[in-house]
């Protein structure tokens, strides 16, 4: 459930976050959102793909967490087991909405932050304070403003760069099979990745576009990170195998 | 009916090229009659309304329009529901051929549901009518404005603005108040508005003289005109307006503009800062702060800082865009607690 209304400093006088990355607190996803500019981050630790939009058919970048739905393998008793996490965690329980306001007679549409009054790490007692006592904004609440910023510049990031991948012929689906220890498999649809083979044949055109907008890079990174599977797995063994000795 | 005796200065045959410069030198409002009488949206609007409404609607290119609506018992006051609970008017989003349509649905009315679209960029929503329906800017940096609506009556508010005003069809009538009469006029919410601007809370169709007594001193002090098409305007900054389309479609086209400095900011914000920081002080405190005000911002001088070394004066001195960014910073630092 969610209940998202406009942050204001009366009506929130009192909120505050947890922002402790615990189970439970509605981080328990096996897929969130990423965008190209945190890949240098999460190609260390996390695979990413390209998954289709059911809304809108457009591509979008993620980072895997779990093999199965609400399966986070970062997500540990002691809380997120990575040295970075995705904005799109990191900026929970805010969201950016949209306001109209009039600027010298012409409208437009001005980002606001809204706030989930359902997400569990919301309440008024324990947590960062998301005001100041006056009122102002809380250097919590400054965080909060640049990761949801970051997560705007973000969006048109990430959909220049898969626009520019469909249009190379460059995005190809991916059936992700694994097996773990106890000789359970899992195969994972829906996935999408750069075709290695239309890469390494493109054009020098085709690479120098790439490269003008700085998604050679995004690019490399996203081939990288797809050897994060491995590490994936490895988490889920672990589990696998603390749940056999504890049975 | 309120009677206004007192008229607005007239001046005619001011050529549209030297608009700006004729009324920098005055600093009281002065309606210039026939300003914008070539304009073709002028002459358009004396043919007929569809031809008015074609000629608009051919500049048109289906940006959205916010406009104020309301059903025919508000009489086209765009004001406030009883005791403020709300404004008297919803606003919608809506195409500039669906508000001319329903305006000329109900030309014939005598009391027409109300329909107001105020203050639209031209530029933004009719992009090519400022050519030739518009005054010659020269250096001017000035925000052109389309107000279009039936009839309808906006209470007396100021803008900040110095304001050239072109009644381009329909008629309007002005009542004007000098800044002075702000005490007589009752004004209502600063942070609660109809359309962005305090407003007077009397009807100044019906005053209500047993509950707003000092309003009859105002009405001294006002004077009116009435404006027909090819008709303007000129409003002071700071002068009270109250304004009344008076025919089934009203156009107007309006400039805004002043003349200083772009790091200067809304003057109401100080209003507010001041309102929030100064007027609840003891008594004598705030005696002080106003004498201090005095002679830092009202009535600065030679005494203000000509005793402290030029490279010294900082905010006392001349305030060049480093100062205003230094001073920007800090406010914004000290109001975040």
């Amino acid at each position: 459930m969610t209940r998202h209304v406009l942050l204001d400093n009366v009506t929130h006088k009192n909120l505050r976050v947890r922002t402790a990355l615990e189970k439970g607190r509605g981080y328990d996803v096996n897929v969130v959102r990423v965008f190209p500019s945190e890949f240098g981050h999460l190609q260390r630790e996390y695979p990413l793909f390209f998954v289709k939009n059911a809304e809108s058919g457009h591509f979008e970048t993620i980072a895997l967490l779990g093999f199965v739905d609400r399966e986070n393998l970062y997500l540990t008793g002691t809380g997120w087991e990575a040295d970075y996490v995705p904005l799109t965690v990191q900026r929970q329980p805010f969201l950016i909405g949209f306001q109209e306001q009039v600027v010298d007679g012409v409208p437009r549409q001005a980002p606001v932050v809204h706030v989930d009054l359902d997400h569990p790490s919301v309440g008024d007692t324990e947590g960062e304070p998301v005001f100041l006592p006056h009122g102002g904004e809380s250097p919590y609440l400054e965080r909060v403003n640049s990761i949801l910023a970051a997560i705007r510049q973000g969006h048109e990031a990430s959909r220049s760069l898969s626009q520019l991948l469909v249009g190379l012929e460059l995005i190809e689906s991916i059936a992700l099979n694994v097996e773990f220890d106890d000789g359970s498999k899992q195969s994972l649809g829906g996935l999408y990745t750069i075709n290695q083979d239309k890469l390494r044949g493109l054009s020098a055109n085709g690479l120098e576009v790439l490269h003008g907008r700085s998604h050679l890079r995004d690019i490399y990174m996203m081939l990288a990170s797809l050897l994060n599977v491995k590490r994936l797995v490895e988490k889920k063994n672990r589990l696998l195998s603390r749940a056999r000795g504890t049975a | 009916m309120t009677r206004i005796t007192a008229s607005i200065p007239e001046i005619r045959d001011v050529d549209a090229g030297h608009a700006f410069e004729r009324v920098a030198a005055e600093s009281a409002p002065v309606v210039i009659r026939g300003l914008a009488s070539t304009w073709p949206l002028v002459q358009k609007g004396l043919e007929s309304s569809a031809e008015l409404s074609r000629y608009l609607l051919g500049f048109y290119q289906d940006t959205p329009v916010t406009a104020f609506v309301s059903e025919s018992d508000i009489g086209g006051r765009l004001f406030y529901t009883d005791e403020l609970a709300d404004t008297n008017f919803r606003q919608i989003k809506t195409t500039l051929g669906s508000v001319l349509d329903r305006i000329r649905q109900h030309e014939s009315d005598p009391a027409p549901p109300t329909v107001y679209m105020g203050s639209a960029a031209l530029d933004h929503f009719l992009p090519g009518l400022s050519t030739g329906n518009s005054l010659p800017l020269g250096g001017i940096k000035a925000t052109v404005r389309i107000w279009i609506g039936n009839r309808t009556t906006v209470a007396a508010h100021y803008d900040v603005l110095d304001n050239i005003a072109c009644v381009c069809a329909g008629r309007r009538r002005f009542t004007l108040f000098p800044p002075d009469q702000l005490a007589n006029l009752y004004v209502g919410p600063i942070d609660f508005t109809p359309a962005g601007q305090s407003v007077s809370l009397v009807d100044l169709d019906q005053p209500d003289f047993d509950r707003y007594p000092r309003f009859a001193e105002a009405l001294q002090h006002a004077q009116s005109a009435v404006l027909e098409p090819g008709d303007a305007i000129f409003i002071p900054s700071m002068w009270w307006h109250h304004v009344e389309a008076l025919e089934s479609l009203n156009i107007l086209i309006n400039h805004w503009w002043r003349d200083v400095p772009a790091h200067m900011g809304p003057p109401g914000d100080a209003l507010l800062h001041a309102i929030l920081n100064i007027r609840d002080l003891p008594a004598a405190q705030r005696r002080a702060w106003q004498g201090i005000f005095e002679h830092y911002v009202f009535e600065p001088g030679s005494q203000t800082a000509d005793h402290i070394p030029r490279h010294r004066r900082g905010a006392l001195g001349e305030i060049d865009d480093d100062t205003a960014r230094r001073m920007r910073a800090l406010l914004r630092n000290n109001l975040n607690r």
